[in-house]
């Protein structure tokens, strides 16, 4: 990692960096109608779907090509609306259209995590604080060590099998992780205010379960089990692909985390630079861009949050090419290519590590 | 379109009011259900309100009549009130507010006047697309505006579309109060821009204490009608108002005319009471800095402040505390439901008026008086 990846950027050159996102982002948002609508509904529309074919196939019984198939749509109907709908929904992405279903405010998805508690930890902090140590809490969600800057503890040293553990349960870890149980124990927040957060995040929580693996298999009648187990693969299924994505956009190879100062009279232009450096996108087709929910395209989704996600791809020709001219590291690779730089840091982490540059934003 | 029959539908949706009240509903998500009803009825849904178009007619020049049949979500409405409408153009939803032309009962029929204007993005859109059979998204009716009660002596003022709500207060006094003394004063441009004058003229030669006039602003006076603005002549012309104290009175228009209702019945010597509704085109404000009128409707305050800070800057200072998270627009915390006004998304530089649209307090200054759902 001796190469030089980013040109340093005077602060002249920082705000006219800044100027053009802004310009490229002012450009989309007046364009903003019909098509957009017309494909979120369809997003919508595939969702639904897809749940309820997946439901009505597990009904029909444990014989094999129902089963897989009814766990897969399922799987699928869940990867859909936590990615592409829910999670860019309650962006605001589409609050342009003024209807009340795809309202970022007020939507609830269907996962473990309250979408209030959604809203507080990833709109506001993750996105705003993105990759600055001690502010945005998704560095390594609390359980993992992803960056050299990170202080190593023993517990590290196991962080694969957490990874995995974290990875199976990532719907219940994201509930559970909104609560910073930790700060607690460690009496650094009074107990009181858990006492406040925990109803909500509970009774998410109890009414996701009941109706996964109570509601639906006894609507089963004899096939209890069979639906039982097909709503366990299928959660399954959302929860490792969901923590894959995630994972692949902020702590690939040449992701960078930041220190608390750089928030510090930070400007549009310094923010968007972070926003960059911080994340990073993944290669391959149509098709992959929509399971993700378009954060394949997390350099755009970082730096315009609010903008529907389907306008990622053709802004990401315009973001590359303008990151280009200043001499900026676009951050992009294959699926498998920049999953496999995350596995390595997991490893290469858990050990104790020396940060091997400092992160100095130009 | 509708697999299940109407019928069905209008009974089965009490039901769905009853079990939002019970344990169930917990489990119910409100946009799931709408969606897989959907194809069964448009009407069936756990609360929303979908009525059907059952004719479209021209009343006058400008005007178009709208007869719709709501779903048994809708709770009827008053003689007087105003009810929401929203339509989707280009991906965008669009609500406008409506007094229908007579009171209504639960699920009962109603008829809205829509007044086409040159720029008006959704009443022509009603006029030139809107189909008979389709189904349009409506809202519960709401205001105070409406019959005192009791009456016996009614001046009745209405210019343009200000008509609908009187004509519905017409119709209730008729059936309730056939008894009462009315005198309608109704203005508009030219006899064949204004709606309804053939409903009028039917109802008033039924009821022999009740009185028509027409005024007209635009060309010349004939058949005794007054000509001009509604004014102090007008009134003393009236021989049944000599005694202008024992009459109550409620006018409807826009809010130049009811500025000079006031007015004009002020110099007159007053009136037993007065009732006025305005349709109140948004206001801009010239410059940044000229002061407008911030209302926050939760906490009931109407406060001064200015064009050139954010809402959310400026609802802070006033000592309110809307949630805020990044104060650059990118986090989606302070969105916030702006009730009516012009603002400007400090972003883009684009201005927006359409009532009841989310705005992110932060990153969004008033242009002109704003209501905020604060
Ligand atoms: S405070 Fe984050 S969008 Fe306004």
């Amino acid at each position: 990692m001796t190469m030089v990846l980013n040109r340093k950027l005077s602060p002249a050159e920082t705000e006219a960096f800044g100027a053009e996102l802004d310009a490229l982002q002012k450009r989309h948002q007046a364009d903003l109608g019909e098509v957009d609508a017309r494909y979120i509904r369809r997003i919508r529309s595939s969702v639904r779907i897809a749940e309820l074919a997946g439901r009505l196939m597990l009904f029909a019984g444990f014989f094999p090509p129902t089963f897989i198939l009814g766990t897969l749509l399922l799987g699928l109907a869940k990867i859909l609306e936590n990615m592409e709908l829910g999670h860019n929904v309650m962006h605001g992405q589409y609050d342009w259209m003024n209807d009340p279903e795809f309202n970022g405010k007020t939507y609830e998805w269907d996962h473990a995590c309250p979408s209030d508690a959604w809203r507080h930890t990833h709109n506001f902090q993750h996105h705003t604080f993105t990759n600055v140590l001690g502010r945005d809490h998704d560095i390594g969600y609390g359980t993992v060590r992803v960056f050299a800057e990170q202080r190593w503890r023993p517990f590290y040293l196991l962080q694969p099998l957490w990874a995995t553990l974290q990875a199976v349960f990532f719907q219940g870890a994201i509930a559970i992780f909104d609560l910073k149980i930790d700060r607690y124990f460690r009496r650094k927040a009074p107990i009181e205010k858990l006492l406040v957060k925990l109803p909500p995040v509970g009774r998410k929580i109890s009414r996701q379960l009941l109706k996964d693996y109570l509601v639906f298999p006894l609507l089963a009648g004899p096939n209890f089990l069979g639906v039982l187990v097909g709503n366990l693969l299928a959660n399954l299924m959302r929860n490792l692909w969901t923590f894959v994505v995630i994972f692949c956009g902020h702590f690939t190879e040449h992701a960078e985390v930041f220190p608390p100062s750089v928030l510090d009279n930070e400007s549009r232009g310094d923010w968007y630079v972070r926003q960059l450096r911080g994340s990073s996108n993944l290669t391959g087709s149509k098709l992959l861009h929509i399971l993700t929910g378009n954060l394949s395209h997390q350099i755009e989704h970082h730096m315009f949050p609010t903008i529907p996600a389907r306008r990622y791809g053709a802004m990401a020709v315009e973001v590359k090419e303008i990151c280009q001219r200043y001499g900026q590291h676009y951050n992009s690779g294959s699926f498998a290519r920049q999953f496999f730089t995350v596995v390595v840091r997991l490893f290469r982490h858990a050990f104790p590590s020396q940060p091997q540059r400092k992160a100095t934003l130009a | 379109m509708a697999l299940l029959p109407s019928l069905l539908v209008n009974f089965t949706l009490p039901v769905l009011t009853a079990l939002q009240r019970s344990p169930l509903a917990g489990f119910l998500r409100e946009s799931v259900f709408d969606y897989y009803a959907g194809y069964l009825h448009p009407q069936l849904t756990l609360k929303r309100v979908f009525a059907r178009v059952l004719a479209k007619r021209q009343q006058g020049k400008n005007t178009l009549a709208i007869t719709l049949a709501p779903s048994a979500h809708w709770l009827g409405a008053r003689a007087g009130q105003h009810l929401p409408l929203s339509v989707e153009i280009n991906g965008v939803r669009h609500t406008r507010y409506y007094s229908p032309c007579a009171a209504a009962g639960r699920a009962g029929e109603l008829e809205i006047a829509v007044k086409c204007s040159e720029g008006g993005l959704v009443s022509n859109w009603l006029h030139d697309q809107l189909k008979v059979g389709d189904y349009l998204e409506i809202g519960q009716s709401a205001g105070d505006f409406g019959l005192p009660k009791p009456t016996s002596k009614l001046l009745l003022l209405a210019a343009g579309s200000g008509i609908t709500p009187i004509l519905a207060m017409l119709r209730s006094l008729q059936l309730d109060n056939p008894g009462c003394e009315v005198v309608l004063l109704y203005y508009g441009r030219q006899r064949n821009d204004m709606a309804y004058l053939i409903e009028l003229k039917d109802l008033f030669s039924r009821m022999p204490r009740w009185r028509l006039q027409v005024g007209l602003t635009a060309g010349s006076a004939t058949d005794n009608a007054f000509s001009g603005r509604f004014c102090t002549a007008h009134l003393a012309s009236l021989a049944m108002l000599q005694n202008l104290r024992a009459w109550q009175a409620i006018a409807c228009g826009s809010y130049g005319f009811t500025n000079t209702v006031r007015q004009v019945l002020t110099d007159a010597g007053g009136v037993a009471g007065l009732q006025m509704e305005a349709f109140t085109p948004p206001v801009f404000a010239a410059t940044a800095d000229q002061p407008v009128t911030l209302h926050y409707a939760r906490a009931q305050q109407s406060l001064v402040g200015d064009g050139a800070h954010t809402l959310l800057a400026q609802a802070e200072a006033h000592g309110l505390e809307p949630a805020s998270g990044c104060r650059m627009g990118i986090c989606n915390t302070c969105t916030c439901k702006k009730v009516a006004g012009v603002v400007r998304d400090l972003q883009t530089g684009l201005l927006s008026a359409e009532p009841n649209e989310s705005i992110r307090l932060c990153i969004t200054a008033p242009v002109g008086d704003v209501t905020l759902d604060l």
